[in-house]
């Protein structure tokens, strides 16, 4: 993910208002990812693990 | 500055040298005893993250969070995405229908990987790590498409 392209684009995007925190979050979550050196933690792993089982229950998710 | 070089390591090399154990000629092998210490092991070794692993949960990480990013994008803004592309919403749907279960069979491949570091397993993480990299790249270009982002 690019992220010096998306920051580009950021103006136009608040400007339109479109989903801006949603997307906001989601740069500074893969800026941080990116960022990452080490193996995660088992308390890191599980929490990942949650947050798959949590998206499977998120109406996001679900085909219509 | 190459003499002193030099001298240093001449000195370096007789200390190592003169440091060597050199049995005797006269002394058979059974006579020679050797005092070996064990060596002290901590209780915790410290162990190098490995670059597959951590390269792993990076593309899994980035992953999950750009297909949650996408399905609620386009939930949120379907007929502005339906406007840009029709073929948005089918990829969505593939994402909604596959996308965590990639994420979970690429941790499973990883556990699989860390137990037995072999060349197997680490083609069998690979490969489902490629499926997930080819997916977060296409999300990647309809968000572009749709002014999300990345792309000029």
């Amino acid at each position: 993910m690019n992220i010096s392209t998306l920051l580009k684009y950021l103006p136009e995007l608040l400007a339109a208002g479109r989903s801006f925190p949603k997307v906001m979050q989601f740069i500074r979550d893969v800026k941080s990812d990116l960022e990452k050196k080490e193996e995660r933690t088992s308390e890191e792993q599980k929490a990942f693990i949650a947050l798959l089982d949590a998206e499977e229950n998120d109406p996001a998710w679900k085909v219509e | 500055m190459k003499r002193i070089q030099l001298a240093l390591f001449a000195i370096a090399l007789a200390l190592a040298l003169s440091s060597c154990a050199k049995p005797t000629a006269n002394v058979p092998h059974s006579a020679v005893t050797v005092n070996v210490q064990p060596i002290p092991v901590p209780e915790t070794t410290p162990t190098k993250p490995d670059p597959i692993v951590v390269n792993a949960e990076k593309v899994t990480t980035i992953g999950n969070r750009t297909f949650n990013l996408i399905v609620h994008l386009e939930k949120d803004n379907r007929s502005a995405f339906a406007k840009v592309s029709p073929s948005i919403r089918p990829f969505v749907d593939n994402i909604r229908r596959n996308g965590i279960q990639w994420i979970r069979d690429a941790e499973k491949l990883k556990e699989a990987y860390k137990q037995n570091r072999n060349a197997e397993s680490k083609a069998n993480l690979l490969t489902a790590l490629a499926v997930i990299s080819n997916a977060t790249d296409t999300a990647k270009n309809y968000l572009a498409s749709a002014g999300y982002g990345a792309n000029p």
